[in-house]
């Protein structure tokens, strides 16, 4: 009886660890990538992460901050880039933590304030001025450890008007933006809290505008007319020409799937989460990956027309001005 | 026989339930206070007329209720009033009515998600209609 306990076991743990060993793209979830640059991205990085939350406030409205990164920073002989995230309405990075985990496991330091209305994009401002003190503080884990040429802006929802926000006011610090699920402009309160279209027509940078076919109510593709900018093509032809840019819908995608953990649990139905944030993790990691690490194969993926990322069977929607 | 004796028990809460809700429900709904935001749960008409509604009308309730509280809190002005709020009966986390706050201050239709924590407002724009047409009931809830 003791040797059949110690047979049963053993068969658990071992199929467990064949569980956690096998690539997540082998196994059968949504949105699955497809080509090379996609899988890359879509996997986990090569860095063990840690999370740590500022002692105090890192932004002017009194939130703490999260930041997310490698394990061995300390070790590293190179600077980091850094990416600041926004949360969406009535979100703290608690929502996003596979995503965020997932960027610092490929070399980023993300850094999130735990602002829930971040939508004009001053506390996302804020805390990459948090993070730039931290860079000059000797008793801080980031001490000589961010590149602050290379410094990227993403966010959901009211948070990705938020980050493109903040690059925008950033007078250049902030070079790209990903932005998830950014809404119509109809779904904007206070107007203003959102991305307004002078400041999207004067700004520069690069950005990735990434939403879902199933979140069609709030960041659709496609709109009927108006002059407000209540699509993601809307938002994508008002982007300046001089900016490089690409947009993409993954198919199925809700307004929440960023937040899956990976998935969306049996109750994700009841918080717009359908097919959680696999398809999130491959081009969107590759775009923040060509923009702020220089992987030029990752840049030729979003090539118009020809890229990776055309052909990609989750995507649809896809559009880009990449040469 | 304790089974009978239970569904006996049972027989006579149910009655006495029915009794004290018949004394307790009033032949209508009470009117509500001057002023107040009126949640009705029920299906609202879609409703083709354009965006403003230049009509002064409701003030700061007294009594809001929860919805009317998120709504409000998702505006993030102390001066914002909300009126015609109607909470759809098959979706409760979603909500139609009008508003209007300090920067604009006409009442426009809006739509809230409240799982979302989202709320469209009239623009005028054919793209609201379709986001309207949420407060119907029977609707995919987004």
């Amino acid at each position: 009886m003791k040797r059949l306990s110690r047979a049963i076991c053993t068969s658990l743990v071992s199929a467990t660890a064949l569980a956690a060993a096998l690539p997540a793209a082998a196994q059968s979830v949504p949105n699955a990538p497809t080509g090379p640059v996609e899988t890359q991205y879509y996997a986990n990085g090569s860095y063990a992460t840690t999370t740590t939350r500022s002692t105090a406030a890192c932004d002017s409205k009194g939130n703490q901050c999260d930041v997310f990164y490698p394990t061995n920073i300390a070790s590293l002989n190179t600077r980091l880039p850094l990416v600041v995230w926004a949360n969406g309405t009535d979100s703290t990075p608690d929502n996003y933590t596979n995503w965020l985990k997932h960027l610092a496991s490929w070399g980023f330091v993300v850094v999130a304030t735990r602002d829930k209305q971040t939508g004009y994009g001053n506390t996302v401002l804020d805390s990459l001025a948090y993070m730039q003190a931290q860079e000059a503080n000797p008793a801080s884990p980031f001490y000589h450890r961010i590149d602050f040429a290379h410094v990227g802006a993403a966010g959901h929802s009211q948070g990705a008007s938020g980050a493109a926000n903040a690059m925008f006011h950033s007078n250049g610090a902030i070079l790209t933006t990903v932005t998830f699920e950014l809404p119509s402009q109809t779904w904007c309160n206070p107007a203003d809290n959102c991305l307004l279209t002078p400041t999207l027509t004067g700004g520069s940078g690069s950005i990735f505008y990434v939403s879902g076919t199933a979140d069609s109510l709030i960041a659709p593709d496609t709109q009927s007319g108006g002059t407000q900018l209540n699509s993601q093509t809307a938002y994508y032809n008002a982007t300046p020409a001089g900016m490089l840019k690409a947009k993409g819908l993954l198919k199925g995608a809700n307004h929440n799937d960023i937040t899956g953990t990976p998935g969306c649990g049996l109750l994700g139905f009841l918080k717009a989460c359908s097919n959680g944030v696999y398809g999130y993790m491959g081009f969107p990691t590759a775009w923040l990956a060509w923009q702020l690490k220089g992987d030029a194969t990752a840049g030729t993926a979003f090539k118009s027309g020809t890229g990776e990322f055309f052909t990609a069977t989750a995507w649809q929607g896809r559009v880009s001005n990449i040469p | 026989m304790p089974a009978r004796r239970k569904m006996l028990f049972v027989l006579g809460a149910v009655a006495v339930a029915v009794i004290a809700a018949l004394i307790a429900w009033p032949a209508t709904p009470p009117a509500p206070e001057a002023g107040a935001v009126v949640v009705r749960p029920t299906a609202p008409a879609a409703s083709p007329s354009p965006a403003p509604v230049p009509e002064p009308s409701a003030s700061a309730s007294p009594t809001r209720s929860p919805i009317e509280t998120s709504i409000l809190a998702s505006i993030g002005d102390s001066r914002a009033e909300l009126r015609d709020v109607v909470a759809r009966r098959d979706a409760p986390q979603i909500a139609c009515g009008e508003k209007r706050t300090a920067r604009d201050p006409v009442f426009r239709r809006f739509v809230w998600l409240g799982h979302l924590k989202m709320l469209a407002t009239d623009d005028g724009s054919a793209d609201f209609g379709n986001i309207a047409a949420v407060c119907r009931e029977g609707q995919p809830v987004p």
